[in-house]
């Protein structure tokens, strides 16, 4: 990979984090537009179109965030021992996520110099309460669960100790969270029984919610280790990313079986066909991010190559970024919407900074090492 | 490396542990329990319904003179600007439909429903929005963070933003709670339109009035009764009300739909818990087997 070196140093950028950081650059202009002039100016939002792409963003995010619960999950609570090191690499791509998740609230809220007043003042019947505290509690879980790599990087020996006595609990409670936040992301739409159309709405939204985000976090966690084998020549032991193809192919079928068998139940399959954008849109998530993985990671001979898995992984993304967005606004009634530059910029620039910031942390800190 | 204990990750954890992880959890389901007891038990403070200070608009009776309007932007010092919805500086607006054949016709005054059971107060995760005893559903705009969860989740549109602030706060109808006289509209309005008053008489005016002219009023009901759950603004009109922008709510509340899902969460947190502890120990012995067969395949 081409990469400029810094002056002076033998530090070495890839051409690609440039690339990135100049889209940074761009989307924090864009965001100072946002504090300066107001949501008004910086997006197309309005009284009818209260949410948009930042929501998606949002709502994207957190759901690839789902990998560091998943694959601890599956690692440290199945005792998966072989998925050790990705799933460091997952809690890391998590931990970035929420990052990257609560900076894009400082541009989305009316008042983000407010966001402590979670805090302060609570409506435990809001969804958005719940998930707010769940977020706050579980990048605090994260952040205890990345510690330790830190800690082994300074030498803090006796830090070290301290956090491998109180592992297994804050893995626990790190699941615990997340399970009850992805599904409270999915309650938040209970309340838009009129809003959201028929395809997305249904009472089970919080159990979609949490499937589909294990699925893309699988798929997250297959597409950052794919990366990190390329550009920093990862090693996985043996078997790591098929074994991931089939939990992603079970968890994909799970899923489809779930919103389809959830349509049928309520009468409701007849509007796949009615040919309305939002039926389009439903082709699009639904094949795209479940159907053909589900054939790729079926078929014996492409289910053990890296780039049909590579590929499955991709679709599913895509899948479930249509899925959010599909509940953030395709989905939702209300004025015409289409982003503004500014609210593009900022989303690509928010989503720049994570990737620059994963690139440097997985640069100084070892993630993948070598066992025994 | 048959010492049970992974390397790489320092999993190192005695049965003792698992103390810790029930306690962690016990504590986690207690503070669970007391807070949503809690929540209920506010949630059934103030006046009986029929005691709510409420508003009743008989679209037959309004002329559209928009007075009602003007004294509302008076009353709460709103800017005059050219819209033809509720906005930031509208908090109530008079529309006329005409149907497409021009042969009916009929005003409605919207402004906020004041909901029995309003979704803004239920969706407000930090709860700016509140409904007060006697029955106003009323904004504290220091403590709302500007999500916007009150604005999609109303379903007849109300709470809206002054978009051209860079720092905006939601805008809507308090029903003039703080006014002794009543909301200035229902003062203001010359043709007895709109009346203010308790709920539970308002209603009771409404089904007289129905049952004076028993084919006059559309399905021979007062519109917020029952829809959505009951409001505190209830109307009376002679065309479809959907034809006049009210949403068919059905009588069942919308916060009802997201309460099943908000009370499960103490539980599912148990349930989550307990499943990861025991899967855990469960799965423990195997280690060191897992660790070999996971090198191998």
């Amino acid at each position: 990979m081409s990469a400029i070196t810094i002056p002076g140093t033998k530090k070495q950028i890839p051409i690609g984090i440039i690339m990135l950081a100049v889209l940074s650059i761009v989307g924090f202009y864009a965001m100072t537009i946002r504090w300066v002039d107001g949501l008004g100016i910086a997006t197309n939002l309005s009284d009818t179109r209260p949410w948009g792409l930042w929501i998606s963003f949002d709502l994207a995010v957190m759901a690839f965030s789902g990998s560091a619960f998943t694959m601890a999950a599956v690692s440290h609570i199945l005792h998966k021992n072989k998925y050790h090191n990705i799933a460091r690499v997952a809690l890391i791509g998590g931990y970035v996520g929420y990052l990257s998740a609560g900076a894009a609230l400082t541009v989305e809220l009316g008042r983000p110099e407010r966001l402590w007043h979670f805090f302060a003042y609570h409506n435990l019947h809001s969804p958005l309460f719940e998930v707010g505290m769940c977020v706050i509690a579980y990048t605090g879980i994260l952040t205890l669960e990345f510690l330790p790599m830190l800690f082994k990087k300074l030498k803090w020996g006796k830090m070290i100790k301290v956090m491998r006595a109180i592992e297994v609990p804050v893995v626990v409670a790190g699941i615990t969270l997340s399970t009850g936040h992805q599904s409270s992301l999915g309650s938040i739409s209970l309340i838009l029984i009129y809003k959201l159309h028929p395809l997305w709405y249904s009472p089970i939204l919080p159990i979609i919610f949490l499937a589909s985000a294990m699925t893309s976090g699988i798929a997250m966690t297959m597409l950052v280790g794919f990366i990190g084998t390329r550009v920093f020549n990862w090693e996985f032991r043996k078997g790591v990313f098929s074994g991931l193809g089939r939990i992603l192919l079970y968890a994909s079928i799970f899923t489809l079986l779930l919103k389809l068998g959830d349509l049928a139940w309520s009468g409701e399959l007849g509007l796949l066909f009615e040919n309305s954008l939002q039926s389009k849109i439903y082709f699009i998530e639904n094949v795209a991010g479940y159907v053909l993985p589900i054939i790729i990671l079926l078929i014996p001979t492409l289910n053990k190559k890296w780039s049909w898995l590579f590929r499955a992984s991709v679709l599913s993304i895509i899948g479930l970024v249509t899925h959010r967005m599909a509940v953030s606004f395709f989905g939702l009634a209300g004025a015409d919407y289409f982003p503004t530059w500014q609210e593009f910029a900022s989303t690509a620039g928010l989503f720049s900074v994570g990737i620059i910031l994963l690139w440097i942390i997985a640069d100084n800190i070892p993630l993948v090492v070598e066992e025994h | 490396m048959n010492n049970n204990s992974c390397q790489t990750c320092g999993t190192d954890v005695s049965r003792r542990d698992f103390l810790k992880i029930a306690g962690a959890s016990t504590c986690g389901i207690a503070v669970a329990a007391l807070t949503s007891g809690e929540a209920l038990a506010s949630s059934n403070e103030g006046l009986p319904l029929e005691e709510h200070k409420a508003m009743l608009y008989d679209s037959t009776v309004c002329i559209g003179c928009k007075q009602c309007e003007a004294a509302c932007k008076l009353d709460n010092n709103l800017a005059e600007e050219d819209v033809n919805d509720l906005s930031g500086n509208t908090f109530t607006i008079i529309k006329e439909y005409i149907s497409e054949d021009g042969t009916e016709s009929a005003f409605r005054k919207y402004q906020c429903m004041h909901c029995v059971e309003p979704s803004c107060v239920a969706s407000c995760p930090v709860a700016a929005l509140t409904k007060l005893g006697d029955g106003p559903v009323v904004y504290d705009e220091d403590v709302c963070i500007g999500c916007r969860y009150c604005m999609q989740a109303c379903p007849y549109g109300v709470p809206a933003y002054d978009w051209s602030q860079a720092y905006p706060l939601i805008r809507k109808c308090d029903l003039c709670y703080d006014r002794p006289e009543g909301p200035a509209c229902a003062e203001t309005c010359p043709k007895g339109a709109l009346i203010y008053g308790k709920r539970g008489e308002l209603i009771q005016m409404a089904k007289e009035r129905i049952a004076l002219n028993p084919d006059k009023y559309y399905e021979n009901r007062v519109f917020g009764e029952h829809d959505g759950g009951g409001t505190s603004f209830l109307i009376l009109a002679a065309v479809p009300f959907e034809k006049i922008g009210l949403p068919p709510l059905g009588n069942e509340s919308l916060p009802s739909h997201t309460h099943t899902a908000t009370s499960v969460v103490p539980g599912l947190f148990a349930g989550v818990a307990g499943l990861m502890s025991s899967i855990y120990i469960r799965t423990k012995d195997n280690e060191d087997d897992d660790l070999h067969e996971g090198g191998t395949t």
